[in-house]
């Protein structure tokens, strides 16, 4: 039987065949895709081949082994679980740790280092065998070398680790539970336990746990959109009603929620076989874009590696030519390179990032890949949802109308009382009828919880009411207790009201009060008089036209108008003990009074608007894109500022003027409201048009599909775009895009899976705050790399003068890697804690291709002008140690060759003293160590006049960010510690400085920071010169 | 960098046009002005660095003694030198009936001991035995150290050191320290590995203390 079930439920992906023959349901979904270009886009187009919804119970009972009433037995739903795996949606294809692991051992610089170590070896190797007993030294290096790609190696990999498991933690919170008839008996279990054959029960509120063939329902009614982008609820039912799957009624799709109604079914599908489940595995074959920031660093390990390997050739053919043996060379090879080599670097832009990374989790943004920090600074156009993220989900009174006025009500999210004017006593009556018509009723035992928040049981619009009057009124359910219900009529779709009918609360008083709320023509209808200030007058021709103009202008809103009405039944007609009855419809339902129009919406987060015009001073077009309808869609847009309130649509043009669309100079709209329907006949040409020529774009009746369109169109205009989805079928769109954000609360784990960023509270406002970090990272990054390439200067000089010159060699390699892995890895992660210099979000979004992370202002700058200072300072410490202990600068010209000789015990100093091998070595040692002081005072200047680019040291603080000073201490301590501290152990070649040689490089570090404080000050004072154009960076 | 896509003679074109555009007249993307304000700019710029390393430097050497070092505590006491030079390590390898094995090592002997020569040394101060020679200036002289000290190393009756009779003399110099006042008698002991006799030449191999202190090159001509 199994065989047979995979049979029939095959799903079948073909790429090419299909594209022509397509299957009529398909073409309506999927042909929003465009077909031509991707293979993979093009698998998304999938027949469904599915024919459960055709079969009679009985038959499906058969199918799977199971019986509707019993439901399968525990043995044989253990027995399916082992053959069809756990009900779990497969998460995406991951690279295998190993592999991972591997990337970052030779990712970046590590080959250059792993080149260096490899040479170390062979170096050695040819000593050997010349001489075989050859130094050990060169061996050590090499393993020095090979242990620092191994460490940042792990490091890095630890890093990244990390951050993937904050992902694996969230997406486990919410483990969910299924209500399965097993044994005869009704259990919960977990839903990835559910098997084929399964029958299982829904009730509202529940996710679907699994695709289901539906065998009874009560009002079961179900929300699709994660499948088809359709937000309206969807009846359920046991009858086949459609021949496709995916409209029959008696089909419920996994991960689709359950509104209302409970129904029962039979499991048919589970895990990566549901369609959910199909859709999401093949969102994982669309291509994910490579990050811009890792763009970024590969472009600035291509600069740094492409100078160290230039240059250490560059020297390596000089050094031979002067004669220098190839083994010599070789050396010096390894020299040049580790000093071009920032080893420390990538390991503190990870820190760095994954620290920007912890401050958004705070700001709930939740991100899935570090690179991805960066590439939220870096957006130009965010491709929103409307429900949920611009908007705060849930319905809320937004107008009222009575006595011929137009009242706003408060729709913020967290309103206490509501300031319209209510002393009317048509608002008496008005606030009555929407408290007692009403059939949604807080849930108990929420006494002590706000309003707003209190959890309601019944639908959106009755909940909205419902706080709206409680706000206003106090206590709806003690209201209602004292107008007790004697008979009610539901809303429904023929009648289109809502009725109920009341005693009154004063106790004298035996009329009865019926009131009524529904659409506002039927309830026009049904009133033959009006209300207003308190009295009730005729209907006349007049009134019913205000109502007109009303009703227009709320529905234009884009808002939901409902009308209320009452009547007052005559106590001799309806006594005390007269029987309603609502089916025989045993009172008036005509002729009432007609007291006022109520509007909701689904209103806009209060965040947002500004969060949107922040978006815009910082450059970044928000495209809105819904499902919703397009008025509904243009007020929100409205609203919140996507569409500003200067900006005119084509059709708002037409409408001015009184003309025809086809006339409207096109140019003269900012704004569109593009519908799916017209996206669908669109040429990519015309949607490229579309979005270069408008700056204000909504997107309406979209299905998720097309969100994939509008992204690639976007990226067509080199944009790098961030999206944000819940849907299944938005994983997608959200892969595909530059950063796809996926909602953590209605979000699907599929959507979560695809994005690279989570957004926590599902509000638009937490991407603004993100960009602002990521913009922040951006210009603190280059910060970090500006300060740790000036060093590179100061360390290559060294094994320069030393082939050309023939000084005893100013700084050993490993000591090299003291600074690089040592003193200045501190300071580097300390200037990601820099303060922006100005408003960051005030300026345009940086061009991916033009503004680079590291151009080559930064570069030349950094290596030609601080970086040679550095260099002399640290030559100046060098000489000093040399000259007062005997050896003048002139007399270390080419002295090399005698000083490195072994057996060479005399060789003579300024003064005439004879210095053996031994004491020479020191020497050497104490000459790397002042070399190394030097570098190391002079970074602290370099620290300082980095924190910021543009602004003077004094304009942002010298000590705002106290972690520079952290830095600036870790610096000293280290470097203390490695001259008094370990200055005994010859193996890392430190010796024991003189006090003084530390202060030696001061007037270099002063030099410094004077001459950065002018460059500064020429960039603020001449913006565009040349002077800005060639120094800033 | 991530050029993969492009053909390999769009991005010589690519580079021609960086190397040399002829529309912009741009050279390696710099005009001729461009160029020379940058190169006017880095004159300036590095002559400055270069005046004021210049001054460092200068304030730096005006902290040093012309005739002392600052300093001398990195070579506490002085290192022996051995002639002939060995060529390896410390270890000689020679063969008695093959003359040209030893060949350099004679050489390099005859050239140390050439300095010490009596008509070298005969401008030298005849010091006093057994007592530092301690010296006040202004004009230092050196001790004379002639070659007869030596004895039967001095080669002046055996030209080939001993080297032909299986006795090779090693000559050990003593390295020169400023200020260097030995305590005592200082004395190079020579030992042998096996049986077979070291014998010193200088008495015990006791330096006399006459030859101490030294006074530094420009003092002190020897």
């Amino acid at each position: 039987m199994s065989r047979k079930t995979l049979e029939i439920y095959s799903v079948e992906l073909d790429g090419t065949k299909d594209t022509k023959q397509t299957d009529q349901e398909d073409d309506k979904k999927y042909n929003d895709l465009d077909l031509k270009k991707s293979h993979q886009k093009e698998e998304l187009k999938r027949e469904l081949d599915l024919d459960d919804h055709k079969l009679t119970s009985e038959e499906l009972e058969q199918k799977y082994g199971t019986n509707i009433i019993t439901g399968l037995s525990s043995a044989r739903a253990a027995e399916h679980l082992a053959r069809d795996g756990p009900n779990t949606l497969s998460p995406p294809k991951q690279t295998p740790e190993i592999i991972k692991f591997l990337k970052q051992m030779v990712g970046g610089f590590s080959i250059l280092l792993w080149i260096g170590a490899v040479l170390c070896w062979i170096a050695y190797g040819i000593q050997y065998v010349n001489d075989k007993s050859a130094s050990l030294d060169s061996v050590y290096l090499g393993v020095v070398l090979a242990l620092v790609v191994i460490l940042t190696g792990i490091f890095a990999y630890y890093q990244e680790a990390k951050s993937t498991n904050i992902m694996a933690s969230f997406s486990k919170m919410i483990p969910q539970e299924a209500l399965v008839i097993r044994d005869s008996e009704k259990k919960v279990i977990p839903a990835e336990q559910l098997v084929v054959g399964d029958i299982v029960e829904i009730k509202g509120g529940d996710q679907i746990p699994a695709d289901i063939r539906l065998l009874s329902s009560q009002g079961c009614k179900v929300d699709n959109s994660s499948l088809t982008g359709e937000s309206e609820p969807q009846p359920r039912s046991a009858e086949f009603t459609h021949e496709n799957p995916l409209e029959t009624k008696n089909i419920g799709f996994y991960s689709t929620t359950c509104l209302e109604g409970t129904a029962t079914g039979v499991v048919i599908n589970t895990g990566d076989r549901t369609v959910i489940g199909r859709i999401a595995s093949l969102a994982s074959g669309v291509g994910s874009e490579k990050t811009p920031i890792a763009t970024e660093i590969e472009h600035f390990v291509h600069i740094v590696a492409g100078v160290a390997v230039s240059v250490g050739l560059l020297f390596f053919i000089i050094a031979v030519s002067l004669k220098y043996q190839v083994l010599d060379s070789i050396i010096f090879l390894i020299g040049i390179i580790v000093a071009n080599v920032p080893e420390g670097l990538l390991a503190t832009v990870t820190v760095t990032l994954s620290l920007t990374a912890k401050r958004m989790a705070k700001k709930n943004c939740l991100v899935k890949n570090l690179e991805a920090v960066e590439t939220l600074g870096s957006t130009s156009i965010i491709c929103s949802d409307k429900t949920g993220t611009l908007t705060q989900n849930r319905m809320a009174v937004a107008h009222l109308w009575f006595d011929n006025q137009i009242f706003m009500a408060d729709t913020s999210e967290n309103q206490l009382n509501q300031a319209f004017d209510q002393s009317s006593g048509t608002w008496a009556s008005l606030s009555k009828i929407i408290a007692l018509c009403n059939r949604a009723e807080f849930r108990p035992g929420q006494e002590n919880i706000p309003i707003m928040k209190k959890v309601v049981v019944g639908d959106a619009s009755e909940t909205a009411l419902l706080k709206f009057s409680e706000v206003i009124l106090g206590d709806v359910m003690e209201i209602r207790k004292r107008n007790r219900k004697v008979a009610e009529i539901p809303f429904n779709s023929t009648n289109k009201f809502q009725l109920s009918i009341h005693e009154t609360e004063d106790p004298e008083d035996k009329h009865f009060l019926v009131v009524m709320k529904g659409a506002p023509e039927r309830i026009l209808e049904r009133c033959s008089t009006i209300m207003i200030n308190g009295q009730e007058q005729p209907l006349g021709k007049s009134n019913a036209t205000a109502f007109h103009t009303a009703y227009m202008e709320l529905g234009g809103l884009g808002e939901r108008v409902l009308g209320f009405c009452h009547l007052y039944l005559p106590e001799d007609e309806f006594p005390e003990s007269y029987p309603f009855d609502v089916d025989a419809m045993n009172f008036p339902t005509s002729n009432l009074c007609f007291v006022g129009l109520l509007s909701m919406i689904d209103p806009p987060r209060s965040t947002v608007p500004d969060a949107v015009a922040k978006c815009r001073s910082a450059g970044i077009k928000v495209i809105m894109v819904t499902g919703d309808h397009p008025i509904t869609a243009k007020a929100v847009a409205k609203s919140v500022g996507v569409i500003s309130a200067s900006s005119e649509t084509v059709e708002d043009i037409a409408r001015r003027c009184s003309i025809a669309v086809e006339q409207v100079n096109k140019r003269d709209a900012r704004a569109a409201v593009v519908t799916g329907m017209e996206l669908k006949d669109m040429a990519p040409e015309q949607l490229d048009e579309i979005l270069a020529n408008y700056s204000e774009i909504v997107f309406a009746r979209t299905s998720p599909q097309q969100k994939l369109i509008i992204v690639e169109g976007c990226q067509r205009q080199d944009a790098v775009v961030a999206v944000t989805g819940d849907g299944v079928n938005d994983s997608p769109a959200l892969k595909k895009a530059d950063i796809g954000i996926a909602m953590g609360i209605a979000g699907s784990d599929a959507a979560k899976n695809a994005a690279d960023m989570v957004l926590l509270d599902d509000n638009f406002a937490s991407i603004v705050t993100g960009v602002e970090e990521g913009r922040l990272i951006f210009d603190n990054l280059k910060k970090t790399i500006a300060y740790t390439l000036t060093k590179n200067i100061a360390e290559l000089c060294p094994f320069l003068i030393y082939i050309i010159v023939g000084l005893p060699l100013p700084i050993g390699t490993i000591t090299l890697l003291f600074i690089d892995l040592g003193t200045d890895i501190i300071p580097s992660i300390a200037l990601a804690y820099e303060k922006a210099e100005s408003d960051i979000m005030n300026r345009k979004p940086r061009h991916k291709k033009k503004d680079r992370l590291v151009n080559h202002q930064l570069a030349i700058y950094s290596y030609l002008h601080i970086g040679l200072m550095q260099a002399l300072g640290a030559f100046l410490v060098y000489f000093t140690v040399y000259a007062q202990q005997g050896f003048w600068p002139t007399s270390l010209i080419n002295l090399r060759v005698r000083w490195e000789k072994d057996e060479l015990n005399d060789v003579e100093d300024s003064y005439g003293q004879e210095w053996t091998r031994y004491q020479r070595k020191y020497l050497e040692w104490t000459g790397y160590t002042a070399f190394f002081v030097g570098i190391m005072v002079q970074q602290i200047a370099d620290l300082i006049i980095r924190k910021t680019r543009r602004n003077s040291i004094f304009q942002q603080g010298l000590f705002r960010n106290k972690v520079i000073w952290v830095g600036i201490a870790s610096q000293i301590i280290i470097a203390l510690i490695l001259s008094y501290g370990l200055g005994s152990v010859t193996a890392l070649s430190f010796t024991m400085l003189r006090p003084q040689y530390w202060f030696v490089a001061i007037p270099h570090a002063i030099l410094i920071w004077v001459y950065d404080e002018v460059r500064k000050l020429f960039i603020r004072r001449y913006p565009g010169s040349w002077w800005d154009k060639n120094m800033y960076y | 960098m991530t050029k993969g896509e492009k053909s390999f003679n769009d991005s010589l074109a690519e580079w021609k046009l960086f190397l040399y555009n002829p529309t912009t007249r741009k050279f390696l993307g710099r005009t001729a002005k461009s160029w020379g304000l940058i190169l006017l700019f880095y004159l300036v710029c590095d002559g400055f660095l270069a005046a004021f390393f210049s001054f460092t430097m200068w304030a730096m050497l005006q902290t040093l003694n012309d005739e002392v070092p600052k300093y001398r505590d990195q070579i506490p006491g002085p290192g022996l030198l051995v002639f002939p030079k060995p060529v390896t390590a410390l270890e000689y390898t020679f063969s008695v009936s093959d003359p040209s094995s030893y060949e350099g090592c004679i050489k390099d002997l005859k050239k140390f001991l050439k300095s010490y020569s009596l008509e070298e040394q005969k401008n030298l101060t005849n010091c006093t035995d057994g007592v530092l020679f301690e010296q006040k200036g202004p004009v230092y002289v050196a001790c004379r150290f002639a070659d007869f000290l030596l004895q039967a190393c001095s080669g002046r009756n055996d030209p080939d050191f001993g080297y032909s009779q299986r006795q090779p003399y090693i000559l050990v110099e003593i390295n020169r320290i400023i200020g260097l006042n030995p305590e005592g008698s200082p004395r190079i002991d020579c030992i042998s590995k096996d049986e077979n006799t070291v014998s010193t030449y200088l008495t015990h191999g006791i330096i006399d203390l006459k030859y101490f202190p030294y006074y530094g090159k420009k003092l002190h001509v020897s």
